[in-house]
């Protein structure tokens, strides 16, 4: 996971003039949290993937002008979490389907079958449930563990509509997890 | 639930294919990191730069050699059946899956498709290409080379006795190679036009700044060239068996892997039904020497081929006429491993790369889809309908034919 800001400074500093060590050094500590937050909001493994990588693209481009003095994560997790939400918003404008009409190769035999899915556990499907919106608020607050104002700030919303969300978000979970208990 | 239970669950939910999906990323990230040219970093205020003696300024990073394609596993679903369309593909073409340009040869001339899915005519042109940066595109029209602008304005033309066909604008844009009586070149203003061979059934333009073509001459051997020395860099050897027809040429992107796309014509039909002729995917390194062979038999036709922006992974099309399947499917560079990205009823074609190399757009006539596949490994398909009438707009009753893909270029 992350490193000490005193070693995150120094990977984009490191960055900055062209290591590419430093730079896996910055992708390997942000990557698992960049990954789990798109995944948590788009419920779509191959859609996280491509989110989270365009976000560390577009950090590249960026590279350059970035204020070391500040932390990369929220820089980050920003791009993250908006590129995921308009996603989920855009999804069915785009006419995009999953892995259905993908096809394994025939090459080496064996058998073909669906793949396992990733909502192997009940808060990922629970979330699923819930608007692109209430879960980027839940998965900001607590997988990535930003303040409702710090939250606010990210998503340029008002700390009103976060605080609700999250509020709404809790509550619904809550139901679905009340429904299962036996 | 309070928030604490929920951060618990949140936090130790485990996803599949994390670990994958970040060995990925991590080789695309890289190879961007690698290419990108450092800008030299702005002055701050002096009162910031207290502690600093000297400016920042950054040493342009060496750009590395391109890395190799990966190609990762596809997630796979069984189709009992290929199907015929995507049912949940968008109505019509809103937007790009990424950045860059496309041009679409119609039977009403080119068009130009922005990232935002735009679409400008270019006028009543034949066929049309692309320049290598995308500033210009070069177009055919009865016996009439044109080059124009890609809002349509016209920057040159050439006239010749017989009908132009297939201009193909060299790496450096400086040349442009075309078919007219002959393989000819002219130069990109316009200028120095001349005939450096006879018919030539597939020709490309090498990779690099030195004028080098590929081409296919009449019996089916591949002959590269220096196009304005005339100098044979190399030629297949003849193998004294029936001729053979080659369909098509691509470079990698490296100019190091030729890809050849043949078929060998039978002495005699087979029996009494005729049966296709064998199909195969020739590679040869940069020097001419053979890579590998991909057979594909006689029950195959291959449609088109084109290298991954990277590496020497390729993707082709092809179509299998007893049970009206095509296909789209990608050979692993180092391998030669086969994977199957996609399966429906009739026809794919002119399978094309996106300038960064993450998606494979392929035209789907039988269903009028545009398919864009996503990178191997991260399983994703954007489809969009309608694709006839999007470049046809006056043809009714579902009379518009079907467009070529021309080209994906810079944004």
């Amino acid at each position: 996971m992350a490193g000490s800001s005193g070693d995150e400074r120094a990977w984009i500093r490191g960055a900055q003039r062209g290591s590419a060590s430093d730079l896996e050094a910055l992708f390997r500590a942000h990557w698992p949290l960049a990954y789990r937050a798109a995944h948590l909001v788009v419920h779509d493994a191959a859609a996280a993937e491509d989110i989270a990588q365009e976000s560390f693209l577009a950090a590249i481009r960026a590279l350059d002008r970035f204020d070391r003095k500040r932390p990369f994560g929220p820089w980050l997790h920003r791009i993250v979490v908006n590129r995921a939400i308009d996603w989920a918003r855009a999804r069915t404008l785009r006419g995009e389907v999953g892995d259905e009409y993908l096809v394994e190769s025939a090459v080496g035999g064996g058998g073909l079958g669906r793949r396992e899915s990733a909502y192997s556990e009940p808060v990922v499907e629970a979330l699923a449930a819930l608007s692109p919106e209430h879960r980027a608020v839940i998965v900001l607050r607590h997988l990535l563990e930003y303040t409702p104002g710090e939250i606010a700030e990210l998503l340029e919303l008002p700390r009103g509509t976060v605080n609700s969300r999250l509020r709404r978000g809790l509550d619904e979970l809550g139901e679905h997890f009340g429904e299962e208990r036996p | 639930m309070n928030d604490a239970e929920l951060r618990r669950l949140v936090r130790r939910a485990s996803l599949t294919e994390e670990g994958e999906a970040g060995l990925r990323s991590w080789e695309v990230v890289r190879a961007a990191f690698e290419e990108r040219e450092p800008a030299p970093r702005r002055r701050h205020h002096a009162r910031a730069l207290a502690l600093a003696a000297a400016a920042l300024a950054l040493v342009a990073a060496t750009l590395s050699p391109p890395g190799r394609a990966l190609v990762g596993s596809i997630r796979a679903a069984v189709a009992p059946n290929a199907p015929t369309r995507i049912r949940a593909a968008a109505p019509a073409l809103f937007s790009l899956p990424t950045r860059g340009r496309i041009l679409v040869n119609s039977s009403r001339g080119p068009w130009v498709v922005q990232a935002n899915g735009s679409r400008r005519r270019l006028g009543p042109y034949g066929e049309a290409t692309w320049s290598p940066r995308g500033l210009y595109v070069a177009a055919t029209r009865g016996n009439t080379l044109l080059a124009l602008e890609p809002d349509g304005d016209v920057r040159w033309s050439l006239a010749r006795p017989s009908p132009v066909r297939r201009p193909r604008w060299s790496p450096s844009g400086y040349r442009i190679a075309y078919l007219s009586g002959g393989l000819r070149v002219v130069a990109g203003n316009g200028e120095d036009d001349r005939r450096l061979d006879g018919p030539a059934e597939a020709f490309a333009w090498r990779p690099g700044e030195r004028h080098v073509l590929a081409y296919g001459d009449r019996y089916g051997r591949v002959r590269v060239r220096d196009a304005d020395s005339g100098a044979w860099l190399w030629r297949s050897p003849g193998n004294g068996r029936p001729a053979s027809s080659l369909r098509g040429i691509e470079w990698s992107a490296d100019g190091q892997r030729l890809l050849v796309r043949e078929r060998t014509v039978p002495a005699r039909p087979d029996g009494r039904r005729f049966r296709l002729p064998p199909q195969r995917l020739v590679l040869y390194d940069g020097r001419g020497r053979l890579v590998r062979t991909l057979n594909l038999g006689r029950d195959r036709e291959v449609g088109s081929a084109a290298f991954a922006r990277r590496g020497y992974g390729f993707a082709y099309t092809d179509y299998e006429p007893l049970s009206n399947t095509g296909r789209v499917v990608l050979v692993d560079g180092d391998t030669g491993a086969e994977r199957i990205l996609f399966r429906g009823r009739g026809r794919l074609e002119d399978a094309t790369w996106s300038p960064d190399g993450r998606w494979l757009l392929a035209g789907w006539p039988e269903a009028n889809q545009w398919l864009f596949l996503r990178a191997p490994g991260v399983g994703r398909i954007a489809a969009v309908s309608g694709i006839a009438g999007s470049f046809d707009p006056a043809a009714g009753g579902g009379g518009a034919l079907f467009p070529q893909i021309a080209g994906w270029c810079c944004p």
